[in-house]
């Protein structure tokens, strides 16, 4: 990257809550591949007389995706109506949150072997602000026109906006993953991609270094681009937007504040149609709708669970490397099942005939490598577990025999070893092992083979 | 920023935002009695409302929910939905082509 | 024999089996036939009741159509919804229908609800029962008519400023606006969502009484509705109460001398009764028209953003050019801007307005003024006044930006022009039965100077 130009991005998220009914309505907001207009109500059709009740859950996992962001729940919230015009939109207004959001000021960290074990520098990204809204219907273009579906109209929306943190696309890449990760710890959604039940839209500006204008901290415009649909294309539209803009900047001209698509065929940027002002949405609180006034008892009443994070440093202190306490974090299910067996394990060890160390470690190493399927029932897992632990019945005599054929199969190894390159054992037991497949440790096949060299001359 | 008389472009404007079409009779009828209004309600400013709270709500209420999972006694068929319409098509409803993506 | 004849009257005699309810239907829709085409009274007639379920229907009433009602036309006066048939049914028609009530018709009203005098219908004025050259006022104008000439026992309206207050005053019934939240809006078509109140009008006191009982209460469809519980507004009629009553001089100026009188004997008759005037002092009213233009229209430039004519209805330029104004006008105090001067200062305002009554009412129980500066209008007059008759609605605001409850009744006609009078009283927030208390003592005492009996005469069977 050009050190004159530093990029400045900042993130919008959207989440699609799983709540089983719609943000103001009854009507189920499991949409996806459902025939169309089949889910709809007077309410969600935005048709005349029809008015708005707020979905309790949808407002409680609000505040719990807040509170997983770190963020300060606010006491008072309460819903606004945003006015544009536009076919998916029923009512001419969306219901959403203006200036009372429902949670401000938190940050993420994402999960960083250098921050988390040398204590160095952490990278966290603020988070702005976190609010609840409604979806609007989808538009499927055709031809000779275009049609609408209200399935999704009305189905719980949260958005998350970050400070304009970012200066890369990889730390973009690594936050939206953590965030993904975190979002389906709280089970509030399944926060995909590719199904649209997460959607995010960079909005990408450049400083230019050089021009040490005083006061200039942040960028006097931003673009910002839509429709990209994942991660992997996150990083191919910001990388090749802050490119387009630095080159802009070098010919002494300023790019302008627009809003961009993304074509993931050409893995460019374009310019949509430009809007010649900025929109005037006109918010004005809901009145339909009383205010949310949030107790501090009810806040802390909504628990989270351990998040991801805070999972990996305690794997860490149980003696699990970060690569491996990472990959068992990456989903719950799978944390938890890794915390299910150790607890389990632990408890049958001293009627084991074992000696183990490191207990976690192992079976931090047998799910992540795929030693034991992680598919098995947990006592299952344990049962295998044991098994493998167990010291292996060593046939004596076959051992043996194989040494005897490989020291005979390999003189030169033997010769080495002789001369006093010890190494060379190292792979004389090596095709012992080839030879066992495994069905005796390495160390007792040391031992053995170094007592054989022995009594050769 | 106020100010009791309006531009023909202001109208316009406002009645871009307000998704209506005016011909020039009514751009100059309507700029005519918005600033009739408009110089009408600016008697406000006689009260002085400087540490006043705006009233939004006009009842005491507040934290009114329903939840989540209630069955849906207002859901519509298909019949319904589109009986009052014929933008109909693939039981979706049917508006010219719009070019935005 | 029913000519006249309230709602609760008429219950007797079908349970006494005196009558039947077809007989008492059919009798409605004789007189409709008979009279409507004079009045324009009614935009839709219900004549096609289904006869399995008709034993179970027994009081008629008449419903402006801005109340959404299942499989029956409801266009709120407007071409943009001329042949719009509602799929669901509104809360208050709802809970009319499972008390056994039958929907006689749709009535006339202001395009939207926009207007106090029907004639910005799309579908042509109502004219007033006592004199066919005047307005019945609005905009729940059509109700109003229709109780007046008895071609409906009682009907329900809509109030967001005197919307029924004002045509009962103009055409001599009975109005009652109540407090905001304690009737659902679920299913009123929306003019201004923090004003809005579906509310009765009747021939006597008993029946608003009767209807309020039936249609308020908590709705989990309208998340404004109160939870408080709905007391039984007949029975607390008869009780022998007291009240202090405040008169302010506020909502005499300017008021026509007629009226004036008219509400100087009511003082007299109230003191006989053993009641207390008090005179208090209340902000200006004309203050009260700006805070309304300016959040009505704010809030009904958002309300009407829906109709775009792809779900159901026509399009945008099938609005009347009073809807228009009021978009246009809606969108201007909400812009960017000018939201701080305009929308943010008439809400601070309106907290003045609610201290205010708050204040009011730690002295009096119920404050007694005209409901209206003037009588019925005639047709076309009201184009002299600006805001098209929110003038019109000066009394009438105050009680709708607090949201307390108010009713207007009749008392006298004037000379000049044998139109009727009314005057109202405004109670506290949820106190309607301390209102519908003193409206009955008042009509027991007076039977509002007969005006309502002869009104019902003009238009024998």
């Amino acid at each position: 990257m050009n050190d004159d130009y530093k990029p400045v991005i900042g993130l919008e998220i959207h989440i699609e809550l799983k709540t089983s009914s719609k943000m103001f309505c009854q009507c189920s907001s499991s949409y996806f591949a459902k025939p169309p207009n089949t889910q709809v109500c007077p309410v969600c059709l935005g048709m005349p007389g029809a008015l708005p009740v707020p979905n309790k859950k949808a407002i409680e996992w609000t505040i719990l995706i807040g509170k997983s962001l770190n963020c300060r729940i606010n006491s008072f919230s309460k819903f606004d109506r945003k006015h544009y015009f536009y076919p998916d939109l029923p009512k001419g207004y969306q219901i959403s949150q203006y200036d009372d959001p429902i949670a401000v000021d938190g940050w993420l960290e994402i999960a960083n072997k250098e921050s988390i074990i040398n204590q160095s520098t952490k990278k966290i990204f603020r988070i702005r602000r976190v609010h609840l809204e409604e979806d609007t219907g989808k538009l499927i273009h055709s031809q000779n026109g275009t049609l609408i579906d209200f399935n999704r109209s009305g189905v719980p929306l949260v958005e998350i906006v970050t400070e304009p943190d970012f200066d890369n696309s990889e730390d973009v890449k690594k936050f939206l993953e953590e965030l993904q990760v975190l979002i389906r710890y709280l089970d509030v959604s399944d926060a995909d991609m590719e199904k649209g039940t997460m959607r995010m839209e960079p909005n990408i500006s450049i400083i230019s270094q050089k021009s040490k204008v005083k006061e200039q901290k942040l960028p006097n415009y931003k673009v910002e681009v839509k429709n990209i649909n994942s991660f992997r294309f996150v990083k191919q539209a910001i990388d090749y937007e802050i490119k387009r803009q630095i080159e802009i900047l070098k010919e002494g001209k300023a790019p302008i504040q627009e809003t961009r698509g993304f074509d993931e065929k050409k893995g460019i940027t374009y310019s949509q149609r430009k809007k010649e002002e900025a929109a005037d949405y006109r918010y004005f609180p809901e009145p339909d709708i009383p205010p949310l006034v949030f107790s501090q008892g009810y806040v802390n009443s909504i628990k989270l669970p351990e998040l991801p994070l805070a999972k990996i440093k305690k794997y860490i202190s149980l003696g699990i490397r970060f690569e491996e306490a990472f990959i068992l974090t990456r989903n719950k299910n799978l944390a938890d099942y890794f915390e299910n067996i150790s607890s389990k394990f632990k408890i049958k060890i001293p009627n084991l005939n074992l000696k183990i160390e490191n207990v976690d470690q192992i079976i931090a190493n047998y799910i992540v490598n795929k030693k034991i399927d992680s598919n098995l029932p947990v006592n299952e897992f344990i049962n295998k577990l044991i098994e493998n632990l167990k010291p292996k019945e060593v046939d004596k005599k076959l051992l043996e025999e194989i040494i005897i054929k490989v020291l005979k199969n390999n003189q030169k190894a033997v010769l080495d070893y002789k001369k006093g390159k010890l190494n060379a054992i190292m792979f004389l037991v090596g095709q012992v092992m080839k030879e066992m497949k495994g069905k005796v440790e390495a160390k007792i096949v040391k031992e053995e083979v170094e007592k054989k060299l022995k009594n050769i001359n | 920023m106020k100010k009791s008389k309006l531009s023909k472009d202001d109208v316009l404007r406002l009645a871009h935002l307000a998704g209506l079409t005016l011909n020039e009779k009514e751009i100059e009828k309507y700029k005519k009695q918005l600033e009739e209004t408009i110089s009408y309600i600016e008697n406000l400013n006689e009260l002085k409302t400087d540490n006043i709270l705006p009233t939004s709500y006009v009842n005491f209420l507040t934290n009114i929910f329903f939840i989540d999972e209630e069955k849906n006694e207002r859901a519509l068929t298909l019949e319904e939905v589109f009986q009052n319409t014929k933008n109909k098509k693939n039981n979706c409803f049917r508006v010219k082509k719009i070019f935005d993506e | 024999m029913l000519l006249g004849k309230s709602l609760v009257e008429i219950s007797k005699l079908i349970e006494k089996k005196d009558i039947s309810n077809k007989e008492v239907i059919d009798y409605f829709l004789k007189r409709i036939d008979k009279y409507d085409k004079k009045l324009n009274a009614y935009l839709t007639v219900n004549r096609y009741y289904k006869s399995d379920n008709f034993y179970k229907m027994i009081l008629p009433i008449a419903v402006k159509d801005n109340f959404c009602t299942q499989g029956i036309k409801t266009t709120a006066s407007s071409k943009v919804l001329k042949n719009f048939i509602p799929p669901y049914e509104s809360t208050v028609t709802k809970r009319l229908i499972d008390a056994s009530f039958f929907i006689l018709g749709k009535t006339n009203m202001d395009a939207w609800a926009h207007g106090s005098s029907t004639e910005t219908s799309d579908f042509g004025p109502t004219k007033n029962p006592w004199d066919l050259l005047c307005s019945a006022g609005g905009s729940s104008g059509g109700s109003a008519a229709v109780v007046s000439s008895y071609l409906a026992p009682a009907a329900i309206g809509s109030e967001t400023a005197g919307s029924i207050r004002q045509p009962a005053a103009w055409s001599g019934v009975i109005g009652l606006k109540p407090t905001y939240g304690r009737v659902s809006r679920y299913g009123l078509i929306a003019m201004a969502s923090s004003f809005d109140c579906p509310g009765p009008l009747t021939l006597t006191t008993e029946d608003t009484a009767f209807i309020l009982k039936i249609i308020a209460g908590k709705d989990k469809f309208d998340a404004t509705t109160t939870p408080n519980e709905v007391p039984d507004y007949v029975a607390s009629l008869k009780k022998k109460k007291q009240f202090i009553i405040g008169v302010t001089d506020e909502y005499l100026n300017g008021v026509d001398e007629e009226i004036n009188k008219s509400f100087y004997q009511l003082v007299k008759i109230l003191e006989k009764l053993g009641h207390q005037i008090k005179k208090i002092k209340l902000l200006s009213p004309k203050y009260s028209i700006s805070v309304y233009t300016i959040i009505q229209r704010a809030e009904v430039s958002s309300n009407l953003a829906r109709y775009d004519g792809i779900r159901y209805g026509n399009n945008r330029t099938f609005f009347g050019s009073e809807a228009k104004r009021r978009i246009m006008l809606g969108t201007y105090v909400l812009s960017y801007g000018y939201y701080d001067a305009y929308y943010k200062k008439a809400q601070k305002v309106r907290t003045l307005i609610i201290e205010d009554f708050k204040k009011v009412f730690k002295e009096v129980d119920i404050i007694l003024a005209p409901t209206t500066p003037i009588a019925a209008l005639k047709l076309g007059e009201f184009d002299k006044y600006p805001f098209f008759g929110e003038i019109m609605d000066v009394l009438n605001e105050p009680a709708a930006i607090a949201g307390i409850c108010a009713i207007s009744f009749p008392f006298g006609l004037t000379k000049k022009g044998n139109l009727p009078i009314g005057l109202q009283l405004m109670g506290r927030w949820f106190e309607e039965e301390n209102i519908l208390n003193l409206t009955y003592q008042i009509e027991k005492e007076t039977d509002f100077l007969g005006v309502i009996k002869k009104g019902v005469k003009k238009y024998p069977d």
